[in-house]
């Protein structure tokens, strides 16, 4: 959809993904450390509910198209597997939409 | 046929805490509380109730959980366990993708050697109400860990008993005897006068039942099966009815209150200032969640019930912590007005 998606660097990706996640998940814990690294899931700063709205905002946030088996704790467990994954997909041009 | 809307809870709501006498995390026992009034606008006093049937015959949608993650506990290469979770709950499944998160949310939960395993998952989310804790409030709470005070109260030799009747024990000692005979149950019923029996709580029943083997009430993943079969059998139930689907009963949350602008009172609960009088919960967290409310994004059970037990616990306090804010009574008084034209008996002058 955008052309700018190949601008988007990983560190952009996170930080953008992590301020998503601490206004949208965190808002009642500001002081929750949340490290890139850290679990999303497991360590239940998104529930099940949570993932839906998660991969809504990265599709229009990123302008790419996840698909459902993409949908995995590998490519989303944390804000840096989000990143990894994202910027390889997006750069790589697999399915982007 | 009697319609309740959302903003009939909303509307009734202070009225539900008064007579629940404590906080909730559900909205469930509000229409409970306008069906009872109902009732008695019929001129009838006394009903009869399911209450305990699903505790007794392993009805709800938990029993089958339970053995679906006790399943990929045992099994963790296999693909079935995950999808027969996709079967029990197939809202929210499907939506959340066919990816590991689902099953993660399960298996992260604890694993069956903790004696509470069948409602780790109901404890932990419920405890995440918590994190909309005002520090100082937490910090008074310092190591108090109600789950291990729980496991300290389980009988001798629960650890021996079998899965499902662990379960069976955990939800009844737990849910169904303060919350769904109390809240959601009697005081729902008595606030109007109404006395509710419950026929499936007969001690003869609960004890025939508990002598059955859990196969006869759960078998596979049909629940009650027994009590299907046995109401087919004889022609109380019509066929479609002892085989269709369990639909549990539910009441939406979030929508009641913010369907649109929210009652006054809401909003004069929320204030900060009001909470901060309170103590309980901190403003900003409120703030974030109403936010998030107002744009209709506040969709998850965790944030549903973050503002049921919210707004309960602050109608709570004012009705029997402190004085009333004065916006409040004023919000109380106007729908009161509305909807409820007779005084209400309080238990407190029983």
């Amino acid at each position: 959809m955008r052309d700018e998606t190949r601008e988007f660097t990983p560190a952009v990706i996170a930080d953008r993904t992590r301020a998503y996640v601490r206004e949208n998940f965190l808002y009642m814990r500001p002081d929750w450390p949340l490290k890139d690294e850290d679990p999303l899931f497991g360590g239940g700063v998104i529930d099940s509910i949570g993932v839906i709205e998660l991969v809504g905002f990265l599709q229009r946030e990123f302008g790419c198209t996840l698909e459902e088996d993409e949908i995995t704790e590998r490519n989303l467990g944390s804000v840096a597997a989000i990143a990894r994954f994202l910027h390889a997909k997006c750069n790589g041009g697999v399915r982007a939409a | 046929m009697q319609r309740i809307g959302r903003g009939d809870i909303a509307r009734v709501f202070p009225e539900v805490i008064r007579h629940t006498e404590t906080p909730l995390v559900r909205t469930a026992p509000a229409p409970l509380y306008l069906l009872s009034r109902i009732v008695r606008e019929h001129g009838i006093k006394v009903v009869l109730t399911g209450e305990g049937s699903d505790e007794v015959f392993l009805g709800y949608d938990l029993f089958k959980e339970a053995i679906i993650r006790l399943l990929c506990w045992r099994r963790p290469a296999s693909r079935l366990p995950p999808r027969l979770l996709d079967g029990l709950y197939p809202g929210i499944a499907p939506a959340s993708g066919k990816g590991d998160f689902w099953r993660g949310y399960f298996m992260t939960a604890g694993s069956p050697d903790d004696p509470l395993f069948s409602h780790l998952p109901r404890f932990q989310l419920t405890a995440r109400i918590k994190d909309f804790y005002a520090a100082e409030f937490r910090a008074g709470l310092g190591p108090f860990d109600p789950l291990a005070e729980l496991r300290a109260r389980l009988p001798a030799g629960f650890g021996a008993w079998s899965p499902l009747a662990r379960a069976a024990y955990l939800e009844i000692t737990t849910l169904l005897s303060s919350y769904l005979l109390s809240s959601q149950g009697d005081r729902m019923a008595m606030a109007h006068g109404v006395e509710a029996r419950v026929p499936y709580l007969d001690h003869r029943l609960v004890e025939f039942a508990a002598a059955l083997p859990a196969r006869s009430k759960l078998r596979g993943l049909r629940e009650k099966n027994i009590l299907r079969r046995w109401g087919e059998a004889t022609g109380l139930l019509p066929a479609a009815v002892a085989r269709r689907r369990k639909q549990p009963y539910r009441a939406p949350d979030v929508p009641a209150f913010f369907d649109g602008r929210p009652p006054e009172y809401v909003e004069a609960l929320l204030d900060p200032v009001s909470l901060r009088r309170t103590g309980i919960f901190n403003p900003e967290a409120v703030a974030g969640l109403v936010r998030r409310c107002r744009a209709g994004r506040a969709e998850g059970f965790r944030e549903n019930q973050a503002l049921v037990a919210i707004l309960s616990t602050e109608l709570w306090h004012r009705e029997f912590l402190g004085a009333p804010a004065p916006a409040l009574v004023r919000a109380r008084v106007a729908g009161s007005a509305r909807v409820e034209p007779a005084p209400v008996e309080t238990p407190a002058a029983a």
